[in-house]
This record gives C-alpha cells, structure tokens and sequence, in this order.
C-alpha cells in the first residue's frame, strides 16, 4: 500500500513523504508516507507512542522534521509557511493556550494575530461561542474550564480564521458525552462544507462513526490507510485495528487471586 | 484478604516514613537540588545556631529578654505566613491528598504532628528559641522552666503552621487560592525587609553599644501572649515569680491544645469533604470588548492584540506578575536601603530602568507551550516584528512610568534635582537597551520554566548555562550597549559640561536601541519558531 516516491496526487489535502523524527536514538516518526484525500472526515488512528503525535506536529509546522517534506493543497509546510499556515486549523494535545485569558478573549486575541478585521472578528467569536455551548463561560478565565470546555475552546479557535484543512489531536480525549456531540457536530458541518478533518484518536467506535477514511499508524510508519470500508474489510474497525498492531491476547493467568475469595 | 481499617499506629508510622519519603524522592531528583538542599539546611542551621548564640551572649544586658520575646514572635509570625505561600511545594502538608485513605482522625493527626516535626525546619526553630531562652535565663529556675517552654514553644509554631494550611486548604489548593499566595509571598518578603531596616536603623548604628530599649514597650504586651509567653516563662521564673511563669507555661499549653483542636476539626472537615480545587466556583474576568473598554488606547492589528495579551498575563498569570512585581519591589527596597543608609543617588533610577527593561528576557519561554499559538499565526516578516513590537509596547507602558516615578521620588529624597534630568535619561537609554538585548535573547536563547506551579522559580532545571547566560549577558550587553550615553554623561559631570541634554540623548538612544534589537531579533524568530517551541514547554 506504500508507494516508495509517489508524485503528489493533485486532490489530495496532505502528502506526506519519507517523514523522519528522531529523539536521541529512537525513531519517534520512521519514514512515513501518507497521502489524505482533500474534502475527507479522515481519522488517525494508533496506539499510544505509534508517533501520531509527532506526525501532526510535524505535518502543521510546529515541530521541524529531521527529514521528509509535507504538502497542504500543494505548498511545503517548511518551505513556504506562509502558503500554508493561514490554511490550517490546530488543536494539539499536550501543549496549553493562553489560560489566563477568558474563552473569549482568547477568541479574540487568536483572531486578530490572524488579521481579521476586528468586527468580523467579534461577530464569529460570538457565534463559535454559541454554537459550541460557551456563551455562559465565555468571560471565565480557560484556566477555570474543565477538559471538554478546553477542547471545546481550542476547537473555536483552530476554525475562527476558517482554515481549509483542519488538525485535530486527540479532540475527544477526556470530553463528557455532551460536549462530544457539539464537537462532532460542530466538526461533521464543517467536513459537509468540503473542508478537510484529519484527527487522531484512540476511540475506535468514534473513528467509525465519524471518519469516511482512515490512516493506521504503528511505530512510526502508516501500516493501512484508505477508506473506512476498505481498512476495516467487513469486520468491525477494533479488531482489524487489534489484528494490524499484533496484539496478543492476554488471558490473565497470572492475577488469579483478583476476584476471588476474600 | 479485605482489609480493617489501619490501626493507629500503623497509621503514624506510615505519615512519617511519608514525609521521610517524599523528602528523600524530591532530593533524588536531581544531584543539584540534593546539594542546594544540604547547602540550605546547613546555611539554616548555622545561621539559626550563629543568632542563637549571639542572643545568649545577651544574656545579663538590660533589654535581653525583650530581644527574646521580639524573635520569638518573629519566628510565630514566620511559621503562621509560611503556609500561604508555600502550600502547593510541600505535598506533606496538603492533607486533601490523603482523603481516599481509610484514616481515623486523631491517628492522622499524631502521625501529621511527628511528620511535621520531621525535618529542618523545626531543628532550626528549636536552635533559635534555645538561644532566645537563654538571653533572658537566670538560674535554675530559669533552665528548668526552658525545658518545658522550648519544646512546647516548638511544637506550638509547627502546630500553628499546619493548623492554618489545614484552615485554609480550600482556599490553598484552589487556583484562585494560589494566585493570591503568590501575591502575599511577595508582600510578605517585602514587609520582611521593610521590618529589617527598621530593625537596622534603631539598632545597628554602627560604633554605638547596642540600647535594647526601644523593644521593650512591644515586648511588655507580647510576652503575654501564647506561645510567646511558654518561651518567656524562663526569663519570668528566673526573676523568683514562679506563679507568673507557671500562669505563662499554661496559657502556651492552653494555646496548643486549641490549635490542636482546631487542626483536628479542619482535618476531620477535609476527610469528608470532596477535592477542594473543584468545589471553588470560578468568577468571570467581566465581559471583553476586544479593544472597547479602556483598551482603545492599544495600535490596531497584531502589536495591539500582543500587547492586550501581555498587560493582562502582567496581572493576571502568576509568574508574570511575580517577575514584574519583584523587579518593581527589588529597586524599591534598594533605594529605601540607601536612603536609610545614606548612599543614596538619584542615579539609582537606572536600576529601575535595567531591571523592568529585562523583563524582555525569555519572553517566549515565559509563554511556555502555549506559544505554539504565536507559532502557528506568525506567517510574515511583518507579523514577527509587531510580535515583538507589541511586547516591547506592553513593557515600556509600564516601565516608563515607574522609572520617572521613582525618579521623581529620589529626586525628592535626595534633594538632588539637576541629577533628575540626566539621571532619568540615562534610566530611559537602559531601558531602551535592555529591551533591545532582551528582545534578541527571547529568540537566540529561549528557556524553559518549571512545569510546577511555583512562580518563584523562574528556570526548569538542567539549563543554568541558559540562564546564567540570559541574565548576565544581557545585563552586561545592555551596559555595554549604554556605554556612549553614560560615557557623555561622566564626561559631563566630571569636566562641568552640560549633564542635560541625556535627558534628550538618552530615550533617542534607547529607542534607537531597542527598535535595532526588535528588529535584529524580528528577522530571526520565524526561522526558529520550532525551536523556540522546543525549548519553550515547560518541564
């Protein structure tokens, strides 16, 4: 499913070559090559440590690969930033905003480093805000918000500058059930628009409900991608998941006192 | 196997290996803090060891046992203020930390007590207080009265200590509560100096022999007062009224048992009681207007949002607030220093300038991860200068002000009003400079902070050669740079030439400075976003 130098195919949103991150002697990113078609809801998924992290760091220009080259709609990330980094949207995991500005604030703040005129600015922090349940919290301070709020703000500010493609880590890491439904309908109106969704995850069932294509990472190289149906192959996308890893199963021999008389 | 409650003596041995622990695990982290530790402990006890033996060489002199009320009653004021702001660095005294265990009260609290007793900073204590017994001890009336008041005004301190962080858990632990901790800390160090100079300027006039008198009024009343008063009953029994002393020892005891009671009921409260930093509900910082409400002032697009930004992380974030109030607080205490002492200079402004003007220093590593939002909107060369521009905006709206304060406040003091041009010009160069330097250094040589809470810690450690190098070389980078104008200026002042026209020379110099260095840094910081990233998360 690799191609080993593939000419950048003309609709995709992401092409990713020959990508390599080192961390002293590990290989957090190993050679990866990825193509996202432009216009997908694409899920990445992995297990922990699989590189996924490092790959979106890599792929929106905060963290400078050893090696490779990442294409947005054509432009080099690391080339020619400025081609590139008012077309994405991000929300990393690990790293913090601003927390001692209010949720609004924030909005505004990020706003306006992107140049939009100020009353444009205003008038799509307040709708964001609504639209994604802020509005009560909105002059509370981030450092105050629980998880879900967090993501729900990190997310209102990765689409204020409406971005064609959209990065996401992790988004429903830690998020209540309610919040996670505003986020998913929040990100499906987007991708209905035609604009990309790339995020990672570890929620199977998410992934399948929500992604039309998805990319499989495993130690730093991509092991499947493509779409849903053709990665997943007729069985549900846990166990083609499970099966692609290798995980063995573990039957528990060795915690036999766990449950049993006390 | 289901286990039975603990039993309570399980209980207090396991609080204290705890404490032994955690003390123990924190010192592993890293040889240099095991070092900085031994070192302080020693330094501590020394110089605990070194007052204690001076003021038992008092003993006999008029006034020795008001000196040893008044050291006393500094070292309960100490033990009481501690907690408020050194809460969130000590998890042994963070009792919500244990409400998951199955612990019964009074087991916890004895095992709290000893764990609270283990460690440095009782030894110290003990020390101080032996030493601040024996100045007013007379006989063996005395001695054996110290044998009960000492330890007891020991145990009192450290009782008094835990009982208010276990008070004031809720609001410690709470993030608002912190942030108010961090503000207390700095008045209370400030107040530390303010109540030294004083202490200096009635006692330690140099060549005079040292008149106690001016303590006796304050320790007339203290005395009395608990736990004080368990640590003057010695001087009172030495005197031959023993009932006193006897009525002084149990109003200590008296004192104990209460706050023993009261840290009971606190405990008791915070074992029932949900995780405190949850129930706190969180206020509003009032509805934002973008540039409306009194930000109308700020210059459109990116500098203006980057100033916003910044002036609120100066009151609002922690660290921010505690550098640029330390710098502020540090010139202040060296000019009353001075003034006190008699060397002081309207020239003294320049600190101020130099010291607010290096609050350009890491700048973006004051950002920590969240930088990675500066990162991802920097796109031009226009965008990284008004970065920069927006900061440095942010710095000088209130360096400038607080240096020609300060000035105008010296000027004043010192009488010495045809120094204030020249002097504040000079200030202005520095700071001119200072921001131009620190402007470079944020980008050529970012670091990070601790990812601990602690404001007061201003590196993570593992990098003391970047911060070494960002503190002095910027400081002598901006003095080398300000050489021309204060070489004018000695020329001027030494050959009768004309000392004003720094006042003009100076901030053009400054300006000139900082825009070169704003500029110099603009051209490297987008090639290095990445890496300024890197470096910039805290750990």
């Amino acid at each position: 499913m690799q191609a080993s130098a593939p000419p950048p195919s003309p609709g995709a949103a992401v092409s990713i070559h020959n990508l390599w991150k080192r961390f002293g002697r590990q290989a957090a990113v190993a050679g990866l090559n990825l193509e996202l078609p432009a216009g997908a809801f694409i899920g990445l998924v992995g297990p922990n440590g699989a590189g996924k992290t490092t790959t979106l760091s890599m792929t929106t220009g905060l963290l400078r690969p050893d090696e490779g080259t990442v294409l947005i709609h054509g432009a080099d990330v690391w080339a020619d930033p400025v081609a590139v980094k008012a077309r994405i949207g991000i929300l990393p995991e690990g790293l913090r905003m601003f927390e001692r500005l209010s949720g609004r604030e924030l909005l505004q703040y990020n706003g306006r480093l992107r140049g939009l005129p100020g009353a444009e600015v205003d008038r799509r922090t307040e709708e964001l805000l609504g639209v994604l349940d802020l509005t009560a919290d909105a002059d509370k301070l981030v450092a105050d918000y629980s998880t879900g709020m967090r993501k729900k703000i990190g997310l209102a500010a990765a689409l204020l500058h409406n971005p064609d493609v959209l990065f996401l880590d992790e988004p429903f890491e830690g998020v209540d059930p309610v919040s996670a439904q505003t986020i998913r309908g929040v990100l499906k109106r987007y991708a209905a628009a035609g604009s990309t969704v790339v995020f990672s995850s570890h929620v199977m069932e998410l992934v399948e409900q929500l992604c039309d294509w998805v990319a499989v990472v495993n130690a730093g190289q991509v092991i499947a991608h493509g779409p849903l149906d053709e990665v997943r192959g007729g069985r549900s996308l846990h166990a083609a998941f499970l099966e692609l890893i290798g995980v063995r199963e573990d039957d528990g021999q060795a915690l036999g006192w766990l449950g049993g008389d006390r | 196997m289901s286990a039975a409650p603990p039993e309570g003596r399980q209980v207090v041995r396991a609080l204290v290996s705890l404490k032994l622990r955690l003390l123990r695990n924190g010192l592993r982290r890293s040889p240099g803090r095991a070092a900085v530790y031994v070192l302080g402990t020693a330094a501590g006890l020394l110089l605990a060891a070194g007052l204690a033996f001076g003021l038992a060489l008092l003993n006999g002199r008029a006034g020795a046992g008001d000196a040893a009320v008044m050291v006393t009653f500094a070292l309960v004021i100490g033990w009481a203020a501690v907690p408020l702001f050194l809460f969130a660095s000590d998890e042994s005294a963070d009792p919500t930390r244990l409400t998951m265990l199955p612990l019964r009260p009074r087991p916890l609290l004895c095992g709290s007590v000893l764990a609270a007793l283990t460690g440095p900073g009782p030894a110290v204590a003990l020390v101080l207080l032996t030493g601040a017994a024996v100045a007013g001890a007379h006989g063996p009336a005395s001695a054996a009265t110290a044998v009960i008041g000492v330890p007891l005004t020991v145990l009192s301190v450290v009782t008094l200590s835990r009982a208010v962080a276990a008070g004031n858990a809720r609001l410690l632990s709470s993030r608002r509560g912190k942030d108010f901790a961090i503000f207390g800390g700095l008045l209370f160090a400030l107040l530390v100096q303010v109540a030294n100079l004083s202490f200096q300027s009635t006692l330690g006039r140099p060549g005079e022999s040292l008149d106690l008198s001016p303590f006796a009024p304050f320790a007339a009343v203290l005395r009395w007062v608990p736990p004080v008063s368990a640590l003057d009953a010695a001087r009172t029994a030495g005197e031959g009224h023993h009932a006193l002393a006897l009525l002084q020892l149990a109003a200590g005891a008296a004192l104990l048992a209460l706050l023993l009671r009261w840290w009971l009921g606190s405990l008791q409260q915070l074992m029932v009681t949900a995780d405190a930093s949850t129930l706190e509900a969180a206020r509003g910082v009032g509805p934002s207007g973008g540039r409306s409400r009194g930000w109308g002032f700020l210059p459109a697009g990116r500098a203006g949002a980057v100033m916003q930004r910044h002036l609120r992380y100066a009151w609002r974030e922690p660290r921010a607030k505690a550098a640029v109030f330390t710098s502020i607080g540090m010139t202040l205490v060296l000019c009353v220093l001075s003034l006190i002492q008699g060397w002081s200079s309207v020239y003294l402004v320049v600190m101020a300038g130099m010291f607010l003007g290096l609050q350009m220093v890491n700048l973006f590593g004051m950002d920590g991860s969240a930088f990675w939002m500066v990162a991802a909107t920097l796109v031009t060369p226009a965008d990284a200068r008004d970065e920069l521009r927006g900061r440095a905006y942010a710095v000088l709206l209130y360096a400038v002000p607080v240096t020609a304060l300060l000035g105008l406040v010296l000027a004043t003091a010192t009488g010495d009003w045809a120094g204030f041009a020249p002097a504040l010009g000079l200030a202005l160069s520095v700071l001119g400079c200072a921001i131009g330097v620190g402007a470079l250094f944020s980008v050529v040589a970012p670091y990070a902070m601790p990812a601990d809470g602690n404001p007061m810690r201003n590196a993570a450690p593992g990098q003391s050669g970047l911060t070494l190098l960002n503190t002095f070389g910027s400081m002598v980078g901006v003095l080398l740079l300000t050489l021309p104008v204060g070489g004018y200026l000695a020329w001027a002042l030494a050959d009768g030439g004309p000392a004003w026209p720094v006042l003009l020379l100076g901030p053009l110099y400054g300006a000139g400075a900082a825009a070169l260095g704003v500029r110099l840094a603009a051209g490297r910081l987008l090639g290095r976003l990445p890496e300024i990233l890197a470096k910039a998360v805290e750990r």
